[in-house]
């Protein structure tokens, strides 16, 4: 018998358990520090940073993954991981636990030639195109873990398919006079995009990218490969891919997007998306059946509103105990409001303390924080958001200054230790 | 307790608490805001570091099924032991797949028992009691002690009525052996409730299960530990924690209500480790301007515009505006409409009161609507 004649039994052994062809394969960009949001990002991703009382920014992404029937994904973490890697573990509360794919953490790594941080995001999906190619997917969607929407990725998927398109690109109509602070598209009447232009001064579109793409895997790679090769790029989507798939006229679609879409890349933008909640007429609606947001849930018997408390327009979630007012917020699992405390206008994130008699007001506070008794936030406005960092103690009768950005070490040298 | 399993028999014959538990096995009634009864036996297993339970399903139990399901939420879902539910074994039974006793029960779940690779049995013959424990204690006590059979007993939290129809009493001698059990309707010699919780060796259940079956018997207490008195080493373990009995609706509506008491709630909620239940990704629950809330547990998924006191909402209720509920047990996903007023009572889940309806019962006769009703 010659090597040519040798064949395999259908039934091969797999070397990795259990990989079968997926059509889809999704790649979740969830490496970004976020330093925007300050202290809040300090230990942990922007994807990981709390939402919506019970959620995660990731949850989103997850989720929409999981209800839109992509059951396998590449998480892709490098900044501050350990609180993703923990909080996604199985993937279990997403239904991402699959025999066949489910959700996979992708940290960098080293190899036998090399080792390297991932060194944009292009190059976070270069350097795992080994995952992919274990699953020979048709298309790959690439998604960022830090924006706040519920979408139907494969109602993209089909579009995509539909107009034979190399690459898709999500877009959302915003306002003109915003639109500069946007990567935008510009498109002819079928959709196709025929430019692009990164934060442009005088916008030629308001079509902005949402930074969610569907590619044909076979033109991702060898653009991912051809620009790897290349010392002067910045490995990015929006600055190098993009704009060499562009250039070699390939077809690009813009699939647009109308729902709600948030990114929640400032303080004062995530406190705005956490009170969208809380608006009557907010697009984002969480109570869809067809469209849970899932999250890892705390292990909590239900809130507690004892006699004294008042509460208005606000969420409250499991664990929490509320003995004081609050108003116009959002109290995260396992927080404590205590007698005489007023809360407005707020965040509180989980296992947090007021102490009695404290006015919070326009605050994001983080978790497991301790605010003492008597303390006063100074004014504030939807502009001007102050944030308390995770496991800050703020000691008794102190005073909050307006939009001040609190990390727990901040805390300990303006007040002393407590 | 590496050599402990778990046995629980999910329910028997609740005539008492029937309107709960028409369409569902006691251990599946929904309890304290968002549990059902049994996350408190499978929580306290689970915390004890048991995770080899079997649980004897019985009667209408679709519905506890669907909450345990594989096992998950409790950690139970194991390649090794793990969460066994053991549906009725027609062979052993008379009544067309319902046992008609619990030591039928047990009888009929023989096979389990004998592939259990631990020798002690920690066997629930009901679930009717809420508490929050770690058996090592309770253990340590059984192996200390040389018992054949040790009964854990207790004084409940609300046992202000009168023992109930099913209800085993005990007497205890000095020493702690066991003395005397009987019915707690026929005459009053003790305080002591039994809790319906033993530990056992597992090679003595199962033939003390064959002797009482052979004999026709079918009652674990009737049958197998009162001929047993005095003639095996029964002791009686003491507990302490609060506990609280739900085997009347009475007794149900006050074990409710007694969550809203900070230091109970604790105790029974986190005691000795968290009480584990099934999941439901619901919303932060929702207060609006017009909302009033008073010393009431409230659970994700509500959505509250009208005014609650002294009440539990459990999952998902909507409370319209105007609305007024007091000393209520509102359970998940009923609705109560705009100016509906509702004092004492307890609204099974799915229940719809509309717009305007007046519904007040007694604190001692709480009035209670059924699963799925239009008021």
């Amino acid at each position: 018998m010659k090597i040519e004649n040798l064949e395999r039994p259908v039934c091969v052994f797999p070397l990795t358990s259990n990989i079968r062809k997926k059509e889809t394969v999704a790649m979740l960009l969830a490496g970004g520090q976020g330093s925007r949001l300050g202290a809040l990002t300090a230990k942990m991703a922007k994807p990981a940073v709390p939402f919506g009382g019970k959620y995660r920014i990731i949850d989103f992404a997850l989720s929409n993954c999981s209800n839109s029937g992509i059951d396998t994904l590449g998480v892709l973490t490098q900044y501050q991981p350990l609180e993703l890697n923990s909080y996604i573990a199985t993937g279990q509360p997403w239904d991402l636990d699959r025999i066949n794919g489910g959700v996979y953490v992708l940290p960098p790594y080293m190899s036998a030639k090399a080792g390297e941080w991932y060194k944009g995001t292009a190059n976070a999906i270069f350097q795992n195109i080994n995952f992919i190619e274990q699953f020979e997917p048709e298309y790959v969607v690439i998604l960022s873990g830090d924006h706040i929407y519920k979408m139907d990725y494969s109602l993209m998927v089909d579009f995509h398919k539909e107009r034979g398109a190399d690459l898709t690109i999500a877009v959302q109509t915003v306002p003109w006079e915003e639109a500069g602070r946007f990567g935008l598209m510009v498109t002819d009447d079928n959709d196709r995009i025929i430019d692009f232009e990164e934060k442009p001064e005088n916008p030629r579109s308001n079509q902005a990218s949402m930074g969610v793409y569907v590619f044909k895997w076979e033109i991702l790679r060898s653009f991912l490969i051809a620009d790897d090769a290349d010392p002067d790029s910045s490995k990015d989507f929006g600055k190098n891919i993009i704009p060499a798939i562009l250039a070699a006229g390939k077809s690009i679609y813009a699939y647009d997007f109308d729902g709600y879409w948030k990114d929640v890349g400032t303080v004062e933008s995530l406190w705005e998306a956490n009170m969208d909640l809380l608006s009557e007429s907010s697009d984002l609606n969480l109570y869809d059946a067809d469209w849970h947001i899932y999250s890892r849930n705390p292990v909590m018997p239900p809130h507690y509103a004892a006699a004294g408390a008042d509460v208005s327009d606000s969420m409250i979630t499991e664990g929490c105990i509320v003995e004081g007012k609050v108003e116009n917020s959002i109290l995260f699992a396992g927080v404590v409001i205590s007698q005489g405390a007023q809360v407005k206008n707020s965040v509180i994130m989980p296992n947090t303390i007021i102490g009695n008699d404290s006015h919070v007001n326009y605050s994001i506070i983080a978790e497991n924080a301790i605010i003492g008794c008597d303390v006063v936030f100074e004014g504030g406005s939807p502009s001007c958001i102050s944030v308390i960092g995770p496991e800050a103690v703020i000691p008794d009768s102190a005073v909050i200054k307006e939009g001040a950005r609190l990390s727990a070490e901040d805390a300990e040298n303006l007040f002393g230790e407590v | 307790m590496k050599d402990v399993f778990g046995l629980i028999i999910s329910g028997t014959e609740d005539q008492e608490l029937r309107d709960l538990t028409m369409m569902r096995s006691i251990a599946a009634v929904p309890i304290a805001g968002r549990y059902r009864v049994i996350d408190f036996y499978l929580s306290n297993l689970v915390n004890s570091g048991i995770h080899n339970v079997g649980v004897i399903t019985y009667r209408n139990y679709h519905s506890l099924m669907d909450h345990i399901s594989g096992g998950v939420e409790w950690d139970l879902s194991r390649k090794r032991d793990g969460l066994f539910i053991l549906p009725p074994m027609s062979q052993h039974t008379n009544h067309n797949g319902f046992y008609s006793g619990t030591a039928e029960a047990i009888n009929g779940v023989k096979s389990y028992i004998s592939r259990c690779a631990q020798n002690t049995c920690l066997l629930h013959t009901n679930c009717r009691t809420i508490f929050n424990t770690n058996y090592s204690q309770a253990y340590e006590y059984h192996k200390s002690s040389g018992a054949d059979i040790t009964m854990m007993y207790g004084i409940p939290g609300n046992k202000t009525e009168p023992p109930s129809k099913g209800e085993a009493m005990i007497s205890v001698d000095e020493s702690g052996a066991v003395t005397d059990v009987f019915p707690g309707r026929t005459y009053k010699k003790s305080d002591y409730i039994s809790m319906d919780t033993y530990f056992i060796n597992k090679d003595l259940l199962l033939r003390l299960v064959d002797d009482c079956v052979m004999r026709g018997g079918t009652d674990f207490i009737r049958d197998i530990i009162i001929p047993s008195l005095g003639k095996l080493n029964v002791k009686g373990f003491y507990y302490t924690e609060p506990s609280y009995k739900i085997d009347t609706l009475e007794r149900y509506f006050k074990a409710s209500l007694a969550f809203l008491d900070t230091g109970i709630r604790n105790s029974l909620i986190d005691g000795s480790g968290p009480v584990y239940t099934k999941v439901k990704d619901e919303v932060p629950a929702r207060y609006s301007k017009s909302s009033r809330v008073a010393n009431s547990l409230v659970s994700d998924g509500c959505y509250i515009e009208g005014s609650i006191e002294n009440s539990l909402l459990f999952r998902g209720v909507q409370v319209a505006r105007g609305a007024v509920i007091k000393n209520c047990i509102i359970m998940q996903e009923s609705q109560i409409q705009a100016n509906a007023v509702l004092e004492n009572v307890i609204l099974d889940k799915k229940c719809t009161i509309l717009r305007g309806r007046r519904m007040v019962g007694t604190e001692n006769h709480p009035m209670i609507v059924a699963k799925g009703s239009t008021i």
